[in-house]
């Protein structure tokens, strides 16, 4: 056995009590999920350890609404993702799809189930076979699930086609014709063509030009609206997630520190690590000399995650019983939920007083530089 | 003023491609002064790192360098010898790339490979040579460098491997730096050191650097002047401050408009305000201005007429009829 059996959560757990009120079964309820792949303290070392990619994560999605993922390399955010689909099935915890356990689903059921689930992943290049056809990427769902009649398939795939903002007439070309932006627009395209109820994005803007990307983001959101889509939207890109999210997880070390509204969130992050992630990003507009938090040293391995909060050996903030308890994810403000023994509570914000600020003046820019429309 | 380390002059540079002949880099001038941190910000084909690597003559056979100048320290590089490009590759002028992992000999030790171009260049050693690497380890910040000497690449984390590219890049004690998406690979948490290391050693060493990144942000918290490229143009040329301050180019400002804000309240309807269409073919380029087709301020005088890069602010030049006074 790689690790002891996780016992399920008996108590109530925080995330329930998080949930808007009236909110009959969230789309996605997450529970304890833990996925451990097997590894090797060091190279070519027999002993096996477990590598805790994901360790004990709940939350929950509601209906119609994105839940940015948060966190940087290694902080579990994509394996989670695949767990939430079932593409890698977790080794403990729950993934409750409207309010069914995935796990407990027979081979057909789940088939069944996966219609209601899409991915769209970071690279289209590697996404897209690059021998068939747009038509042919966009009926082969159809086809698999025997849908439609064969002659119904292509009108339905030239109606995709129009809702991403592709040109109908493309259909017969191959990926290797359409720009990085039309090709993330054909994965999208087939994520929708069977009319799915929830998307995990997995960077899905992230290999993308800024013009570009902000397009992409402008379907996503549209599409959201028309079709009643829930998102859980995985990025490193914090810009990217405040946009486009409701609620935001910062995941660090196979573990969600931080889980709250979006807007809370960039106001004044609570946990020490969320703050650093935000006083990193660097700032549009010039220079001011502002002091930011930087952090020392890497992430450290999930092979040999630190003892107490894994973020302890970094934070500005620790004191001695960090290192020794591992703080639990809980709710601290309405909405509001981190895993921190002294969260920033009642400390005034560094993003208020000491940094800078992106510039926000850029719609006057359009008078000033006599560019008004 | 001193004189520039760095002065290019109406910059050309082709490739030869099925497709026809793509003008990557179309009349690019540009002057990086002493200790000056120059940086270059546009989006994937808009001749940025075609730029750079011009300058460093490592543009692969496909390509050419058609017209132009490229001052350093009083050669031209554009008409340099081979040779003469070996003296001053990594030894005048270094390059950090975007992934460490592909610019490290993977079956070298750390400390070999610091020391070889401290060997090659400053005629070190073997022994001065590896005492001279632990010191330019430690000082771009890798704890315990002595132990690291004798490390793999694959061994060090994505941050410490651009911390090696940078010691190495650091060991001839170059004029200028050219770093072509240094912290594009990396973590937020993680290019936020490396930044602030770049600028603590240019303050140090007072070589002048030339910063290539799609990057607004990384753009801005580092450089003194920024140049926006489009198409294979500098389309903005400006100090940094006055840039954000006021973009006076269409494409700088929609590029700009286009990146999601961090403090601003989000649009009612969460729709960023976009550049529309896509970027032009560059073998089969329009005539007149090549960002007519996406302009929201298109004028029948931009689809015949070229733009040129123009001074309409003091120390702020920018490639646009709207601002021909």
């Amino acid at each position: 056995m790689m690790h002891d059996p996780v016992p399920l959560p008996t108590t109530l757990h925080p995330e329930i009590a998080n949930e808007a009120p009236g909110d009959a079964t969230p789309l996605l309820r997450l529970v304890d999920v833990r996925k451990y792949f097997p590894g090797r303290r060091a190279f070519l070392r027999s002993d096996m350890v477990a590598v805790k990619a994901v360790d004990g994560v709940s939350l929950s999605v509601r209906r119609g609404e994105t839940l940015g993922l948060v966190g940087e390399s290694g902080c579990g955010k994509s394996t989670l993702g695949r767990c939430i689909l079932h593409l890698e099935p977790p080794t403990a915890g729950q993934v409750l799809f409207d309010g069914q356990d995935l796990a407990t689903l027979s081979a057909e059921e789940m088939r069944r189930r996966r219609r209601e689930m899409q991915i769209v992943f970071q690279d289209p290049y590697s996404a897209l076979n690059p021998r068939k056809t747009v038509g042919s990427i966009l009926t082969e769902a159809y086809r698999i699930h025997g849908l439609y009649m064969p002659a119904e398939r292509m009108d339905k795939a030239r109606a995709l086609l129009d809702m991403v903002g592709l040109r109908t007439e493309h259909i017969h070309r191959y990926p290797h014709e359409f720009s990085g932006g039309q090709r993330q627009r054909i994965c999208i395209a087939r994520a929708i063509a069977l009319d799915p109820k929830l998307i995990v994005a997995d960077e899905a803007v992230s290999a993308l030009d800024v013009s570009v990307q902000a397009q992409v983001l402008n379907l996503m959101v549209t599409l959201q609206k028309r079709l009643g889509l829930t998102y859980v939207f995985i990025s490193h890109d914090l810009r990217v997630v405040r946009h486009i999210s409701d609620r935001v997880g910062v995941m660090y070390l196979g573990r969600l520190v931080e889980l709250s509204d979006t807007a809370s969130l960039y106001r004044r992050p609570l946990h020490p690590y969320s703050e650093a992630l935000l006083s990193a990003l660097p700032r549009l507009g010039p220079r001011t000399g502002a002091t930011r938090i930087v952090l020392k040293g890497d992430m450290p391995s999930p092979i040999n995650p630190p003892s107490g909060c894994a973020f302890h050996p970094r934070c500005p903030q620790r004191r001695d019983r960090c290192a020794v308890e591992t703080p639990e994810l809980r709710e601290h403000a309405p909405g509001r939920l981190a895993a921190c023994h002294y969260p920033l509570l009642d400390v005034p914000s560094a993003q208020d007083s000491a940094l800078p600020s992106d510039i926000s003046k850029h719609n006057n820019n359009f008078q000033r530089t006599g560019l008004a429309p | 003023m001193s004189e520039d380390v760095l002065s290019i002059r109406n910059l050309h540079t082709h490739f030869r491609t099925e497709d026809g002949v793509v003008k990557s880099v179309r009349g690019v001038d540009l002057d990086i002064g002493p200790g000056e941190v120059v940086g270059l910000v546009g989006e994937s084909g808009s001749g940025k790192s075609v730029t750079a690597h011009s300058i460093m003559r490592l543009i692969p056979s496909s390509g050419r360098i058609v017209q132009g100048e490229i001052l350093f320290e009083g050669e031209d590089l554009a008409h340099a010898s081979v040779r003469q490009m070996q003296k001053v590759r990594g030894n005048r002028i270094a390059m950090i790339f975007q992934e460490p992992m592909t610019s490290l000999n993977p079956v070298l030790r750390i400390g070999e490979q610091v020391a070889d171009v401290l060997r090659l260049h400053r005629g070190l050693s073997k022994a001065q040579a590896l005492d001279e690497a632990k010191n330019l380890l430690g000082r771009v910040g890798i704890p315990d460098p002595q132990a690291r000497l004798a490390n793999f690449p694959h061994e060090l984390s994505g941050g410490q491997r651009q911390r090696v590219m940078i010691a190495t890049a650091l060991a001839c004690r170059p004029k200028l730096i050219i770093a072509d998406e240094p912290t594009t690979a990396l973590d937020v948490t993680i290019q936020a050191q490396i930044l602030d290391l770049l600028i603590d050693l240019k303050h140090d060493v007072g070589c002048s650097v030339l910063l290539i990144t799609h990057d607004l942000g990384v753009i801005s918290e580092t450089a003194d002047r920024v140049a926006v490229m489009y198409a294979g143009q500098i389309v903005e040329f400006a100090e940094v401050a006055a840039l954000f301050d006021e973009p006076l180019h269409p494409y700088t400002l929609g590029l700009m408009r286009s990146v999601p804000k961090l403090d601003e309240d989000l649009p009612e309807d969460r729709l960023l305000p976009v550049i529309g269409g896509v970027v032009p073919n560059l073998a089969e380029l329009p005539d007149g201005c090549a960002f007519q087709t996406r302009c929201p301020h298109v004028q029948p005088r931009c689809r015949i007429e070229e733009p040129p890069l123009r001074e309409a602010r003091p120390a702020h030049k920018v490639r646009c009829w709207l601002h021909d006074a």
